[in-house]
């Protein structure tokens, strides 16, 4: 194997550097890459979506910033958003509205109202059960022996011990049977199954499931109620429109076949014994009146209402009222006089839930007053909410005087707060908190009724109806710290906090946390965790938040401290932070504020684990880098110096903090230089102390590319900032981490040891080691980790960049230089055996590179051969000096041969080395370079 | 060779009054052309009256006046002689003027018990020797008509209900102390309309398990020697369950069952009334029961 010299191409850096001027052509016009195309056509009407402001916000990557207006996706929920409901007629969403808020309704319902209880169920339509004989009081021996054969037919059975899920399933069976029973004509036998279905709303034990039972029955009889209309409709020939009669809809105009079936169901539901079914019944068919008569229902519905006060027990009665208005407000109908009427019947028959009656009742079945109360609360809800759609104040402000001539009136009250328009309960809050916090009450607790009120005061801060704040602080702030017990404290606390909030001053919030922290001391229930966080929410959430009060203060902290244990807290600390985050707008430089503002980070830095999951740790990162950046101290570098130390004392978990701060504190060096161009002693101090904190933080950074990267970013700012020892420490800790790095990641490589390379021309030798010794580690360890790794196009790549550093190394001037630092050229300056010794590098490097296309040329990797030699073809033409060494030039021509040799090499780069090559050759000294392109 | 006949009335309710013209069509379909010796129209108004089974034996004597009184009897052929109907269905019309007898008034349709008051539209189809006669008959509701029936008028009745009033049926039973007021819209009721009043507990010591409605017929056969009178209940309506809330009027309503019910009638043979029990059941199963004889009109 022949071994070439390598000779240097002399290189006068400036004078290329005005040739090669001319061609560059800033391309500052072109748009952003990420700046996609589609945002431009976007509907301007559509606005970002603002509630998605998340914890992104807090970190801004400066890449998704390019990302101006909204995502696709989120693009396409808005123009959803936009145009769904527009599809509908006015008329039909009303009605949907209903049913809408129905299903709304119902979804709650059965989410709250389960039990663990056995059930049962009584019905002739469902296979298996106890055969039961229904007993009655017939005195007439005929009609008693009747009705067995009547049993006979129908077996009643009785189907006891059903857990809940098997009662939904066995009521959806009775469901399907009706379906069934109604497309085979059996006309009585699903009038008898509706029947039948409504009696069950007659037993209201277990208490617990009554409502859910509401819910699943009344399904059942609106399905009925449908079918008949439906049915009548299809008789009469009456082409429905989305399950409506048409507009200009008479009932003259159904024929007499439609009425008279209509007058047959008519009768034969007034027929039946059974008070409640009757009524459910008929209250299910009620739209099928319209075909008889040309009615807006009013008068039955207030004769259904009416009907209801035969109803003894309160329970069915309320739902039954609840049904009836659900019936009603469904028919839009205009005179909503069944509404009033529904509701005085409802407040004279109040008193029964307080009756001696009842509370044997309860004490058979052993439930408890509140909780059976509770049981009235939907329908309740919805009978006043039906209340205040009529949209009649006058009459909502009588029903709401007539509830305080209640004896317990506390159970309307929470239906009324909850349900009337927000403007009307907001002007009689203040009435009705006195006479709350004033008068015991049995059932439903005054603390139930604050709480509510205080979720209505704290959802409608804006409305201007409450128009006594002041009064109601005094009147609620007693009330509330009077509270002893824990729980329920905490319940009315968290209810009231945005309202507090909205009308306290600074100092008064104070006093609300430390009443709070008084209340839990020394630690709160970790059932109490949740409701704690609501508060913390609301205390950072509020409009008027000075937020340099709240977090320069101790209360807060107190706060904190209160959590029962670490992940709690953490996740307050949390809420904290991403609040202020995006709120909190400026720089901070408050040392007390920065103080505590670490110290909450702290509390999240140290619930990490082991265990943690990487998404965790990668979010609470980004709550400290957007800390760590936020905090400016202006010109006090020392400050922030001591600030960062801090930080990395707190998150020393955390690699990507570690990397930031890192990359914060060479900033800081950088920024410290700007500032005072030459470095005195004092700033030299800094800078070094500085680099130091780099040095050492470094290595606590698992990632080995991280590392290297930080390293090799830590000396080169030191050696901007002259500290020659610490650039020299640095370069030897990334050099030394060249082995660990990730084999897969060959790109990377390739670019920061380039990056590395180029760092080393300005970096001196030491003294006390050899010559290039950085570089010589370098090649040393590359060449170990490309064997480790048989990476050997990345060692060729290496070794090309090497040869070109080595080119660069025995320029008399070298191509850049850091002030103040001598490199190289000026150490020695005139030492021959420097530049010997790099030639000899060089030759050692090309003797490697040929004997590696050697190689891959036995191995018939012609491809890959092709591609080095035409490498190694644009390094001699670049860097060697062809004049001085022929052999070279020479070998370039071979190398250029071998490439093109087995065809399969990379055409259009060798068309562009060419044409360098014909570009060389018109130059003054390109004698060599004409005869290369002779012979190519 | 089957034939199936069919009547359809005009009117799908099937309800005439006096006067009135009844029209409608005789359907024959045949799956064979077919032969026949005449087919005719027989319209027949009949009041059946039956002895309760407790009387038999008893009344045996005055048989004769139980038999049934006949309204109206028309018989008018629809096809005279012998012809043939043709394979598929033939459709006949007819009409005919809804009128009673000279002597007899058309009473109103009623089904119940011991009496029922019935009209039909018989249709039957001779065939000759060999195959049998063909019948169909088809029931129609008569109503009475405007300018021959009574007018309700208002008759309100208030009532009171304590223990001092009621009759004891058994002695035994300690009747707890309650007032019960209520009051009735009318005693003398339209039959179209619903039957309405209202109840108030003022008060009640026993819990009350359930309030109910009955309406009730009374039914009497025979002439003035020898008669028999039953009472039935003919529909039951709840119109209070469990224990109802105190001093709130419980609204009675109650709507006249068709057919069921007709105008109150009283002849020679037969007698029909109506009356109604409000009655309060405890929840020991004891009930206090008010009767009311009500006088039902068609208008």
């Amino acid at each position: 194997m022949v071994s070439y010299k390598w000779v240097a191409k002399r290189r006068n850096y400036k004078e290329e550097e005005i040739a090669r001027r001319s061609l560059r052509t800033p391309n500052d016009t072109l748009p952003h890459p990420l700046l996609s195309s589609i945002y431009k056509e976007t509907n301007p009407k559509i606005k970002p979506i603002s509630s998605k402001k998340k914890i992104a916000l807090a970190y801004a990557d400066p890449l998704s910033r390019a990302l101006e207006g909204n995502d696709p996706l989120s693009q396409f929920v808005s123009k959803d958003e936009v145009e769904g409901p527009e599809l509908y007629s006015p008329v039909i969403n009303q009605k949907d509205s209903v049913s809408q808020e129905w299903l709304r309704h119902r979804t709650k319902i059965l989410g709250k109202f389960t039990t663990s209880e056995k059930l049962s169920i009584t019905s002739s339509f469902l296979q298996g059960g106890e055969k039961l004989v229904v007993k009655q009081q017939i005195n007439d021996k005929i009609q008693h022996r009747l009705q067995q054969l009547d049993e006979f037919e129908e077996h009643v059975s009785e189907h006891k011990g059903l857990s809940r899920d098997d009662y939904v399933s066995r009521i959806n069976q009775i469901s399907q049977e009706l379906h069934q029973a109604w497309a085979l004509d059996q006309r009585v036998k699903a009038l008898k199954i509706v029947i039948q279905c409504s009696k069950l709303l007659l037993e209201t034990h277990p208490f617990a499931f009554y409502p859910s039972k509401f819910a699943l029955i009344t399904d059942i009889l609106d399905n009925f109620g449908r079918m008949v209309f439906e049915r009548i409709a299809e008789k009469g020939d009456i082409r429905l429109v989305d399950h409506q009669l048409p507009k200009y809809f008479k009932s003259e105009h159904v024929s007499e076949a439609a009425r008279e079936t209509c007058r047959n169901w008519m009768y034969k539901i007034a027929s039946v014994r059974e008070l409640l079914p009757r009524i459910y019944v008929e209250m299910a068919v009620l739209k099928s009146y319209s075909f008889l008569e040309n009615t807006d229902f009013s008068a039955n519905l207030i004769r259904l209402s009416r009907a209801i006060r035969g109803v003894g027990n309160p329970l069915v009665a309320a739902y039954a009222r609840a049904y009836l208005m659900r019936v009603g407000r469904e028919q839009l109908i205009q005179d909503r006089s069944f509404v009033i009427e529904n509701v005085r019947d409802l407040f004279l028959s109040y008193n029964q839930l307080y009756s001696n009656s009842t509370r044997t009742e309860l004490t058979v079945f052993r439930t408890d007053l509140t909780d059976y109360l509770s049981l009235f609360s939907p329908a309740y809800d919805w009978i006043f909410q039906t209340l205040a759609n009529t949209g009649q104040y006058d009459k909502l402000d009588a029903i709401w005087r007539l509830s305080f001539n209640q004896a317990e009136p506390g159970l309307l009250w929470l239906s009324l707060l909850s349900q009337f328009p927000s403007d009307f309960v907001l002007s009689k809050c203040l009435e009705l908190a006195l006479h709350i916090t004033t008068t015991p009450s049995t059932g439903v607790s005054s603390q139930q009724l604050m709480v509510l009120m205080g979720q209505v005061l704290s959802r409608n801060l804006a409305s201007s109806s409450e128009s006594k704040p002041g009064k109601m602080l005094n009147v609620i702030w007693p009330y509330l710290s009077r509270k002893e017990d824990a729980e329920s404290y905490l319940q009315c606390i968290e209810a009231w906090m945005p309202y507090l909030l909205r009308h306290w001053r600074v100092k008064e919030v104070h006093v609300i946390i430390n009443d709070i922290v008084h209340h839990f001391r020394p630690k709160a229930q970790a059932h109490h965790v949740s409701q704690l966080h609501n508060i913390v929410h609301a205390l950072i959430r509020t409009d008027q938040i000075d937020y340099q009060s709240l977090f320069t203060t101790e209360p807060l902290m107190g706060l904190l401290d209160i959590y029962p244990e670490g992940q709690s807290r953490a996740e307050a600390a949390k809420i904290l932070l991403q609040q202020f985050l995006i709120d909190y707008d400026r720089s901070l430089s408050h040392t007390l504020m920065v103080d505590h503002l670490l110290s909450i980070a702290r509390i999240l830095h140290d619930t990490l684990n082991a265990t943690s999951v990487e998404d965790e740790k990668r979010q609470i990162s980004e709550l400290a880098i957007a800390l760590i950046d936020r905090v400016d101290f202006g010109r006090d570098f020392q400050q922030m110096l001591s600030f960062y130390g801090d930080a990395r004392a707190a998150f020393t978990n955390l690699d990507p903090v570690l990397a930031h701060l890192v990359e914060a504190i060479n900033r800081l060096s950088s920024r410290t230089r700007q500032l005072i161009q030459e470095h005195n002693e004092r700033t030299g101090h800094f800078v070094r102390a500085c680099g130091a904190f780099a040095y050492i933080t470094i290595p606590a950074i698992s990632c080995p590319m991280i590392r290297f990267r930080l390293y090799l970013l830590s000396s080169q700012v030191a050696l901007a900032n002259e500290c020659l020892g610490q650039a020299d420490a640095c370069l030897e800790g990334a050099i030394n981490l060249v082995t660990e790095f990730s084999p897969t990641e060959e790109q990377w490589i390739v670019a920061n040891l380039s990056n590395l390379l180029s760092t080393l021309l300005v970096q001196p030798d030491t003294p006390d080691q050899n010559r290039l010794h950085h570089l010589r580690r370098l090649l040393r360890n590359a060449r170990t980790f490309s064997i480790n790794h048989t990476l050997h196009r990345l060692r060729s790549t290496i070794y090309l960049q090497a040869i070109r550093l080595l080119s660069a190394y025995m320029q008399p001037d070298y191509i850049y230089h850091v002030p103040n630092v001598d490199s190289n050229d000026r150490l020695y300056l005139g030492d021959d055996e420097f530049r010997s010794e790099a030639v000899d590098y060089c030759s050692q490097l090309l003797t490697e590179l040929l004997n590696d296309i050697n190689q891959l040329g036995s191995e018939n990797q012609y491809r890959k051969q092709a591609c080095l030699c035409l490498d190694v073809f644009s390094l001699l033409i670049e860097s060697a000096d062809l004049n001085a060494e022929p052999s070279l030039s020479q070998l370039a021509a071979q190398l250029y041969h071998l490439a093109r040799k087995h065809n399969q090499w990379d055409a259009d780069y060798a068309v562009r080395l060419l044409a360098v090559v014909r570009l060389r050759s018109s130059s003054s000294d390109g004698e060599p370079y004409r005869q290369l392109a002779s012979v190519l | 060779m089957s034939v199936s006949l069919d009547i359809r009335l005009k009117k799908p309710s099937k309800i005439y009054r006096e006067g009135e013209s009844v029209s409608g069509i005789v359907v024959i379909s045949c799956s064979s052309e077919t032969r026949h010796e005449g087919v005719n129209l027989t319209v027949e108004g009949v009041v059946n009256l039956e002895l309760s089974s407790k009387c038999i034996g008893q009344y045996e004597a005055f048989y004769n006046s139980v038999k049934p009184v006949q309204l109206m009897l028309n018989t008018f052929p629809l096809c005279k002689g012998s012809g043939k109907f043709p394979y598929g269905t033939t459709e006949i019309p007819f009409v005919f003027n809804l009128q009673g007898g000279q002597t007899r008034v058309l009473h109103e349709t009623y089904h119940g018990v011991f009496i029922n008051i019935q009209y039909f539209i018989k249709v039957d189809m001779k065939r000759g020797l060999l195959a049998k006669d063909l019948d169909k008959s088809c029931e129609f509701i008569v109503e009475s008509s405007v300018k021959s029936a009574e007018k309700a008028i208002l008759k309100p009745i208030d009532f009171v209900i304590v223990p001092e009033s009621v009759h004891k049926l058994k002695s035994k039973y300690n009747v707890p102390n309650f007032k019960i007021t209520g009051k009735l819209d009318s005693l003398v009721c339209s039959i179209s309309n619903p039957f309405t009043g209202e109840i108030t507990i003022e008060s009640c010591e026993e819990k009350i398990k359930s309030i109910e409605v009955q309406l009730v017929r009374v039914e009497t056969c025979g002439c003035a020697d020898g008669y028999s009178k039953d009472a039935t209940e003919i529909q039951n309506i709840q119109i209070g369950d469990g224990d109802v809330v105190r001093k709130i009027p419980i609204p009675i309503y109650m709507i006249f069952p068709r057919l069921f019910t007709c105008p109150t009638l009283s002849t020679a043979n037969f007698k029909l009334e109506f009356e109604v029990n409000i009655s309060v059941v405890f929840e020991d199963n004891h009930l206090v029961s008010e009767n009311f004889p009500i006088y039902i009109t068609r208008f």
